[in-house]
This record gives C-alpha cells, structure tokens and sequence, in this order.
C-alpha cells in the first residue's frame, strides 16, 4: 500500500471566509452556509489530489476526532433561544455529509464515510480503508483527519481525559494511496494493533526500524512528512490511546 | 482462503418492547385493519417511536438502554465475559449522544450545571463499549447517516470473511433528540397525516423513532439456523446531500451490485427488505430502483418495510430492522408492510400487504438508503 500524495493545513484557528475563498480558487462547489469542517474537509482532500486522475472506485475516508462539535454546540445554543433550527445547520450538525461533499467535489462514486475512535480516528480509520483496498472494495484511497479549532468550546479541555494536547488548531491532513508503486512517496508494509504496553513493546522488538514517531507528539501524517524529508529509510509510527490500546506502522521508502 | 461470517446474537431495544418476545408478540398482532388506531394509541403525546420504561434522564437513559442490548446480545450468542474480551467494536450512529449534550446544555442555560455540554469527542459511546465489555480491541465508529449500523455490520462482516478478525459486536443507536426531530421538521420531511405508509400513494413523511440493538459475529456458527453474510454493496449517489436520484439508478446499481457479488441470482432472495422511509423522494427512487430490478431479471421478490413497526431509527435502522425481520423468520413469517393499500404513481410492484408464512431457511436482502447520497445493501441467509 503506497502513499502517493500528502496534504496538510494545520493553521491558529482561522475565519471560515479565508478558507472559503482559498476553495473557491480549486472548486465550484456552492458552500455559502457550510460549516468551517466541511470546508476544512474539502480544501484540504482537493488539494492532496490536486491533479492525480483518481480510479472511479475511489474509497473517501474522513477521519474526526470532534466532527461537528461546533456546530451541535451552535445548534443547542440556539435552541435554549427557542430559535428553530435551520436546514444548514441541521446539515453541519450531520457530520456525514463532510464525505459527500468531497465525494461530489470529485464526481467519485466509491464508497465515502465518516470514522471516528477516540483519540485514534485516523489511524483505525487507515487500518479500515487498507483493508478496503486490499480486498478491492476500493481501488485507491483519499483519507484524512479533520477538526476544527476549539476554540470557540469554552475551557474545551474540562471535557478531554488527555488534557495535554492542544486542540486550538485548524487541522486538515489527507493522504492518497494507491496499490501503485511507481513515484510513491513511501509505502505501508503492515499494521499491528496492540492491548497494553508490554504488547507494544513486543511488537516493537520484532521490527527493524530507523526512527520512531508516536500520536502524543505527531499526528500520522506530520511523521509521514518528516519521514519523507528526512534520511531514514525505516520508520514505525505508534498511535496509542489513554488505555494503552493502539496500532504501530511499519513505514518504508 | 476466505471464512464465514454467522449472526451467532442479537438483541433489539425498541417501542415496540425489549425483549425478542415482547416485540414478535406485538409485529404478529399487528395487521392493515388495527394498525391505525395502534399509530393513535402510540402517538398520544408525540408522533415519535418512543422507547418506553427506562429514565427519565437522557443520560442515564442512553446508557441503561446500551448496556442492556449489550448484555443481551452476549447471552443470546452465549458468550462469557471472558470471551467478550475478544470481540472487535463496530457501532453506527447518526446523531451518536447527542441527547446527552442537550440535557446537560439546557441545564447549563437554567444555571444548574456549570458545564456546556458533556461529551465533546465524536466516538465517546464506542469508548464507552469498550470498557463496558472490557474488550482488548479499539472500536471504530462509523457515521454515514441512515446507512451507519448496516455499513458497520458489513465492514465487521468482511473483515471476518477475509480472517482479519474472528468475532465482533455491531451495535446500532439512535434515541430521541430535539435537534434531529427539528432538523427533520425543518426539511418539511415528517408526516402530517401521523399514519406511516412507505410505498403507499396517500404516503406523506417520515416519522421518527428510537432504537438500539446489537448483533454479534462470528467466524463460527453456533447453531445450525444462524444466519450467513453473503455479501454488501455501498455506493454513493452524488445527486444532492438529502435526496436521491430520482430515477433510482444508484440504489439500483447497489443492490445489482450486491446481489453479484453474493454470487446468487435474484430469484433465489425470497424478500428484499427496503429502506421505504415514506418521504416522497425515497418512495419514488426506491420503487423506480425496485421496478427496474424486477423488470430486467424477469421475477418480482416480495418486498416489505418495517419502519411502520420501528419508525425510521436513522443509522440504527440498519442493524435494528435486520434483527427485527430475523426475529420474525424465527417465528415463521415474513412481516407485512403496514399502511399499504395502493402503489404510488408509476410503481408496478406491491409490498407483502400481510403477513407472510416462510421457511425457517431464508436469504434476505436489506437495502438503505442514506443522506449524504450513502447507498448500503447486504444479503444474508441461512440456507445451506
């Protein structure tokens, strides 16, 4: 399973207006009362394909951490107003549409969808969307993991077991992939998932390996960037959770 | 080398009741002559699906009502706790817990609670399965509106077909929240008239119901009628976030395509269960698709829809109506679509108008239909 393309905004929390008007630049689509996570979806999965010709069986994962918590925070504000909820934002608050409209953006009819697993959204969803490819369900893959700020959550971090991340960001990273080798920037050679750490570090013992990234400090697709610039041919990427749950990559180039 | 995938448990929470018995009792008892006034009855204080005798909390509510299709399902897949350490987590939702964030929102507003909401990571309720069964493995939680439970079930479904795992749990939830009975309303999609009759030409919306349910996978079966994954599709339908084609040729294609890749022909389903949500929309691309179908493999499936039992229980529908057509197999019929007299304009099949007597060997096939333009068909059966 080869990494083709990469994609990441990772931007302080920014008006929607400038990402509507960055996306306005590389799509016709109409997203005039769409919510910053769509758009945030959208910018970043068209520019991570760019002007890679895509199958037609192309799987569309969108990972989420938080999805439309921003906008069902809106919505049940409003509500307390007694002001009656508007078909947009009904729409925002389903975060599902985020894949449909990316799966329209790109006139692709695969399979598109919204995954979440707390604390390890893009890497379970990766593991699915592998899977998917490997049995051909899906011909390539366009994954990412998004989430807009929280800015606009008051003292966000009361409702997070692992206060130490910052979720202040506007975060938007995709990768394509494909079963083709030529020109990939890397390629998966296999996942392991793990139940405790004393697992983990068996899995660890049995790899070769040349550098390390974990999920406390990058997400998947930062360590696949400073993979790519860097001189180390081998890498392993641990995701792990606050229950010391996870899934280790085994990464080469 | 690719395995089998058996529904070895199951448990269903819904209005209808809690236990297997209490809601066969109910579909058996139910017909085209007293299903009106059933629908009055149940909708006294609002045209909902409601789930009755649990808290009046949402919080503790969600939770009691998870739990217990949870314990449910492992008893009837006679599963220890032990052994449920091992299952995979496969859960699908719409609007997840969202009845949670409201209660605690509106108390925010009436100064008795100093937080805003409760939950705010996307996947707390596959975190809370995991603890709750103790389970060595991560769960992945899918969101692909109406089609999230079914999608979940046929990932889990797959990834035991193909040894990548050897058993799961999928569990479907949707219970009751202001803002989707709003957002529905807002779309002007609910029924007026009260009285749900997908396919039916007087059909006028949607109603909304709750439920939750579970079903447990296994690469091995434990008694001889478990039924069987055959086979999936999921496609999307590009043509608008909230409808679908009209003309039906996605849901077509699906279902085409799932019935190829069960290797089996059309006139070996003995019933296809349609989505049928009743909105004009749905009732004219399904029964476009359903036409089609029939027409171009020359043999007409009996078809029914079981949202006048359930309501339409979003993406729980898929698990909780897969579970309710199974039990009814078990006890030897094939529900009737209730609220059918005549076809809309253009539709040339009927739905089963009562009940059914069937074999206990079956292949089934369920169709849904999504927001989002998300198309899922499964097939599932117990013969040999």
């Amino acid at each position: 399973m080869y990494i083709h393309k990469k994609y990441l905004i990772n931007n302080k929390s920014t008006d929607i207006k400038e990402y509507k008007t960055l996306l306005k630049k590389i799509s016709g689509l109409n997203l005039r009362r769409s919510s910053k996570f769509n758009v945030l979806a959208i910018l970043g999965a068209l520019n991570c394909v760019d002007k890679k010709e895509l199958s037609g069986n192309t799987g569309i994962y969108v990972c989420s951490e938080f999805a439309s918590i921003v906008s069902v925070k809106k919505v049940l504000d409003d509500n307390e107003k007694n002001s009656m909820i508007m078909p947009f934002d009904f729409l925002n608050i389903n975060s599902n549409n985020v894949s449909f409209y990316i799966s329209q953006a790109l006139e692709s009819n695969g399979k598109n969808m919204l995954l979440t697993s707390d604390e390890l959204s893009f890497e379970k969803g990766l593991e699915l969307a592998l899977f998917e490819m490997e049995i051909n369900a899906v011909t390539d893959i366009i994954i990412g993991l998004v989430d807009e700020s929280l800015s606009n959550i008051n003292n966000y971090s009361r409702y997070l077991s692992n206060e130490n991340k910052n979720y202040d960001k506007d975060y938007s990273g995709w990768l394509y992939l494909s079963q083709e080798k030529i020109d990939a920037l890397c390629k998966i050679e296999f996942i392991k998932s793990f139940d405790s750490q004393k697992k983990l570090d068996e899995i660890i013992k049995m790899i070769d390996y040349d550098v390390f990234y974990e999920n406390c400090e990058f997400s998947f697709i930062e360590s696949i960037e400073n993979f790519i610039l860097g001189e180390n041919k081998k890498m392993i990427y641990i995701g792990v959770d606050k229950n010391d749950k996870g899934l280790v990559f085994f990464i080469s180039k | 080398m690719k395995s089998n995938c058996y529904i070895i448990g199951k448990s269903l929470i819904c209005s209808l009741g809690t236990t297997k018995e209490a809601i066969v009792k109910s579909v058996k008892n139910l017909d085209q002559n007293n299903y009106e006034p059933f629908l009055e009855d149940k909708f006294k204080e609002k045209c909902f699906y409601e789930i009755d005798g649990f808290s009046s909390s949402s919080s503790n509510r969600f939770f009691e009502i998870l739990k217990k299709v949870i314990d449910d399902a492992l008893k009837d897949a006679s599963l220890s706790s032990k052994e449920a350490e091992d299952l995979h987590i496969f859960l699908g939702s719409t609007s997840m817990g969202i009845s949670i964030n409201e209660e605690e929102n509106k108390k925010f507003h009436n100064n008795e609670s100093k937080d805003e909401l409760v939950h705010i990571r996307y996947g707390f309720i596959g975190t809370f399965v995991e603890e709750y069964i103790k389970s060595k493995h991560k769960s992945l939680v899918l969101a692909t509106a109406c089609t999230s439970s079914i999608n979940a079930f046929s990932s889990a479904s797959q990834q035991i077909k193909h040894n990548k795992i050897k058993k799961a749990i999928v569990i479907g939830i949707e219970l009751f929240n202001q803002s989707t009975y709003d957002g529905f309303s807002s779309f002007m999609l609910l029924s007026q008239e009260n009285i749900y009759r997908p396919f039916d030409s007087r059909s006028d919306g949607i109603i909304l119901g709750e439920g939750c349910s579970a079903v447990i996978l296994s690469a091995d079966k434990n008694k001889d009628a478990d039924f069987k994954y055959l086979a999936s599709s999921n496609i999307c339908d590009n043509y608008s976030e909230t409808t679908s084609e009209p003309t039906g040729k996605p849901i077509l294609q699906c279902l085409e395509t799932t019935i190829e890749n069960a290797n089996i022909q059309l006139n070996e389903i003995d019933l296809i269960k349609a989505h049928a949500t009743g909105s004009e929309n749905n009732n004219t691309s399904e029964s476009n698709a359903l036409n089609t179908l029939f027409k171009k493999y020359n043999h007409k499936t009996k078809v029914t829809a079981l949202k006048p039992y359930l309501g339409h229980t979003l993406g729980a529908s898929g698990t909780n109506e897969m579970i309710l057509i199974l039990y009814c197999i078990e006890n030897g019929f094939f529900p009737a679509c209730l609220g059918y007299k005549n076809a809309i304009e253009g539709s040339d099949f009927s739905p089963l108008i009562e009940h059914k007597n069937v074999a206990s060997k079956v292949n089934i096939l369920l169709n849904h239909v999504a927001f989002g333009g998300n198309n899922s068909s499964v097939i599932i059966g117990n013969k040999s």
